[in-house]
């Protein structure tokens, strides 16, 4: 495949970072700190390369990205709590409500600007929030649903790490297949695309499943290591610092995308303490990334080493 | 029962109104989506909350303070940004005006701190209406929302501001070479907005529990309501798409749950999309 | 095949503005038709309808014999209807070679006939453009006239049979336009269908064999060049009752 080929230096550089990863808290003498560091690092850089897939390159603004993950989260853990099933079969049934979510926000935004895309995105993040506080019996209230431990930590990072190699790749090639092709059209213009042959519909759903498969299993993967999924999931928050992570990093660019995953998701955890602080510190970084450097950090370096 | 409903619908109905009216305003002449404009709301009801409470103004003073911060709030983030951003893509705006909606929301929750807050009514008392008991602050609040949007609408058709601005809504080049000064028109708009959204928070404020979360509850609110209406449709196209909305959560919130009221706007936002995007009197654009 | 593309009866009603009355003709494959009238007579409108951007009120479409009235714009383009538009929509983050190269990826069948490599195709079309020195540019950066030629070069990239022209030469100056027209005509000559709607008669009947006129929504004439330039109705439509009459 012609595409593989172009694309082999990014696919080994993914290769080379993850098993350095795989190494090094092991390792290292902090381990289960670090382990949960970077575990969480992982599945950030998936949550925020899947919406960069929605936004940077359909032009899907998509405030919202932590649905997916918090229905697969929370259908999981009331299979495992209430259920005795499989746990494959948990697993896939928590998957597949992940992706059917990403339709609430797909199918009423098909047929209009993408741009209330981003504002159905709210909505429903917010309805669900409502959801898992209203029926508190079923889903926990403020205290979510917990599990007992079942995966080991080393398991679960292990996984987190080939489920980020694994999303990066597999979107890195899909951006640059037709399909990417197909999506960056339909965020530049979306009559013109139309005119030359692009089904827009049918791209558009499709953005939205990739995104929200890659995204469940990341949800379902955190679920498993904090043993715990409760409504903050489907908090503005969460969603919100996808958002940025995507932004700064660089929309539109799936490693720039990653990049600021990693950085800023690391930065989320070391300022904890000062959360306030850090939620209002990242906000304002997202204005000025707006308003200076629209192409977020990555981006920005690119073009300028283009010219 | 029934006429607790009928009742409870009218209030909302005519403080849904409000909100809307801000922000389609917007969204109309600038073509701007204003996410901050739920968090402009939130922080008129704060801001009369820290007068009254803080600095122990009287309550007239709180209210007018409380809305002159919301145009001084709504003028700076259009002139120190949005501005800025206009002739950038639709996605620009929409991350701008959230990003500034956020800090807004974590500035205030730095200031005030994270708990639910109670703002004092204006008047004290209750009436009874159709047999429906009634704080007088809530008939003050349909009151002089209702009051607002006949002078709205007057406005917007009778004087000659505000079929300019109605003329920039539809064409700015044209509306300029009229003689119209497109800038100006851009300014007072926003000031109406702030203005808006600044009695919306006061009148919002003494008859619902303030949260840092409602500055995105108004954002749902403000949205279903303007798309249901439809862009550039007639001015009473937004109340009734008001009194839609409004009965629609308030039978919810008595059928189902209180907290899933926001349920229904959002089926009601899915359904207009997927099955009448231009809205209920809508006009072309989309 | 009946007709190449049939125009069957079609109506077009805004509310209660009639912009289409009963619009009927078609074109055969290899002809190059011109579509003209004064402003607001409907020739856009008439575009839109035929490539799927409005819904006709009522009537029929057929291309290649098959019912397109209700077909989507990118079906279409899949069957080889393509249309360009007046004010120039590109890719603007794209570059221009990707511009075009998108058409191609999309008609996967048509490109395999071809023979060549998307990039030996796309330079082609961009050669035939006279853009091939900017390929590598940003769509966005480029020039008013070059935007122009881009329209023209873009839709070629699904490999159209019948190409549709929104006032091609609206803004050029007469030197672009010259350009233009040179690269029409090798379109032309290829075997491509075109059906060019223009304001700017003269450069227009340099290029084409018959030209329908349109007034009101109504179709008022349908003949080659001369004949419509001496066609009494559509002196008056342009010009106005009274220099029609002193100059028939």
């Amino acid at each position: 495949m012609e595409t593989v080929r172009k694309e082999l230096f990014s696919i080994v550089m993914v290769g080379i970072i993850s098993i350095g990863l795989a190494v090094v808290a092991p390792v290292s003498s902090y381990d289960f700190y670090l382990m949960g560091l970077l575990t969480s690092a992982c599945l950030w850089v998936v949550y925020v390369v899947c919406w960069d897939l929605l936004a940077g390159y359909t032009g899907m603004l998509n405030f919202g990205q932590l649905l997916f993950a918090g229905v697969a989260a929370y259908t999981v853990a009331l299979i495992e709590i209430n259920l005795k099933m499989p746990r494959p079969l948990t697993m896939l049934i928590g998957l597949l409500t992940g992706i059917l979510s990403s339709l609430l926000i797909g199918l009423p935004s098909l047929r209009v600007r993408s741009t209330y895309f981003a504002l159905v995105s709210f909505a429903v993040l917010l309805v669900f929030f409502r959801i898992t506080l209203t029926f508190v019996e079923t889903f926990g209230g403020d205290y979510g649903l917990s599990i007992a431990r079942i995966f080991s930590r080393e398991v679960l990072y292990y996984t987190s790490i080939i489920l980020m190699a694994l999303t990066l790749i597999t979107l890195r090639l899909i951006v640059k297949s037709r399909i990417g092709m197909a999506l960056q059209c339909i965020r530049e213009d979306e009559e013109t695309a139309r005119a030359v042959g692009v089904n827009i519909q049918r791209y558009k759903l499709m953005a939205c499943l990739i995104s929200a498969f890659f995204t469940s299993l990341a949800g379902i993967c955190g679920f498993y290591y904090m043993g715990h999924v409760g409504p903050e999931v489907f908090g503005m928050m969460g969603s919100f610092n996808v958002v940025i992570m995507g932004v700064v990093g660089g929309a539109g660019t799936i490693f720039g995308a990653a990049l600021g995953a990693g950085a800023l998701s690391v930065l989320l955890e070391f300022m904890r303490p000062i959360a306030e602080y850090r939620n209002l510190g990242y906000a304002l970084l997202l204005v000025a990334v707006v308003m200076m450097a629209s192409r977020g950090i990555w981006g920005s370096l690119a073009s300028y080493f283009k010219k | 029962m029934v006429q607790t409903v009928i009742v409870f619908g009218v209030i909302w109905t005519a403080l849904y109104c409000l909100i809307a009216f801000g922000f389609s305003l917007l969204f109309g002449v600038a073509q701007v989506l204003n996410l901050t404009h739920g968090m402009i709301i939130m922080s008129a009801c704060y801001v009369a909350f820290l007068l009254v409470t803080g600095l122990n103004w009287s309550l007239g003073f709180s209210l007018i303070g409380g809305v002159i911060g919301s145009v001084l709030l709504i003028l700076i983030i259009y002139l120190g940004f949005i501005k800025k951003l206009l002739s950038a893509p639709h996605t620009s705006m929409l991350l701008l005006t959230a990003g500034l909606a956020n800090a807004i929301q974590q500035i205030v929750i730095l200031t005030v701190g994270p708990q639910n807050k109670f703002v004092p009514t204006m008047i004290t008392g209750g009436t009874t209406i159709f047999s429906v008991v009634l704080s007088n602050q809530q008939i003050l609040s349909v009151v002089v929302a209702f009051a607002l949007v006949v002078l709205l609408v007057l406005f917007f058709q009778r004087t000659k501001m505000g079929r300019a601005i109605r003329a920039v809504t539809q064409d700015r080049s044209t509306a300029s070479l009229s003689g119209i000064n497109a800038e100006e028109m851009y300014l007072v708009t926003i000031m109406i907005a702030g203005v808006l959204a600044g009695v919306a928070g006061l009148l919002i404020a003494p008859i619902q529990t303030v949260t840092p979360e409602i500055g995105w509850e108004m954002m749902v609110t403000a949205f279903t309501v303007t798309i249901l209406a439809g862009l550039g449709g007639p001015i009473w196209g937004v109340v009734v798409a008001s009194a839609i909305v409004a009965y629609a959560e308030i039978i919810t919130a008595f059928l189902i749950a209180p907290m899933l009221k926001e349920g229904a706007a959002f089926v009601i936002m899915i359904l207009t999309l997927m099955f009448r995007p231009q809205g209920l009197f809508g006009k072309g654009r989309l | 095949m009946a007709q190449f593309l049939e125009v069957k009866n079609i109506h077009k009603n805004f509310g209660k503005l009639a912009a289409l009355s009963d619009i009927s003709f078609s074109v055969q494959q290899g002809e190059v038709v011109g579509l003209i009238g004064p402003n607001g007579a409907g020739k856009t409108t008439l575009f839109n309808v035929i490539t799927g951007f409005y819904r006709a009120s009522s009537g029929q479409i057929f291309f290649k014999d098959q019912d397109v009235s209700q077909a989507a714009p990118n079906k279409l383009a899949e069957m080889g209807l393509v249309r360009t538009f007046q004010i120039p929509r590109p890719f603007r983050e794209l570059t221009v070679h990707d511009n075009v190269a998108v058409g191609t990826l999309f008609n996967p069948e048509r490109m395999h006939k071809t023979q060549l490599s998307t990039t030996e195709f796309v330079e082609k079309v961009l050669d035939g453009v006279k853009l091939l020195p900017q390929k590598g540019n940003l769509a966005g950066n480029l020039g008013y006239g070059n935007l122009k030629k881009l329209e023209v070069g873009r839709a070629q990239g699904p490999l159209p049979d019948l190409l549709l022209l929104d006032e091609p030469f609206a803004g050029l100056t007469l030197s672009e336009t010259e350009s233009l027209i040179e690269i029409l005509r090798g379109l032309a000559t290829q075997g491509l269908t075109l059906v060019i709607v223009e304001h700017k008669l003269k450069e227009l009947m340099k290029l084409v064999k018959r030209v329908i006129v349109l007034h009101y929504g109504k179709k008022i004439a349908d003949g080659n060049p001369e004949e419509i330039a001496r066609n009494e109705q559509v002196l008056k439509a342009y010009l106005g009752r009274r220099w029609s009459k002193s100059n028939a």
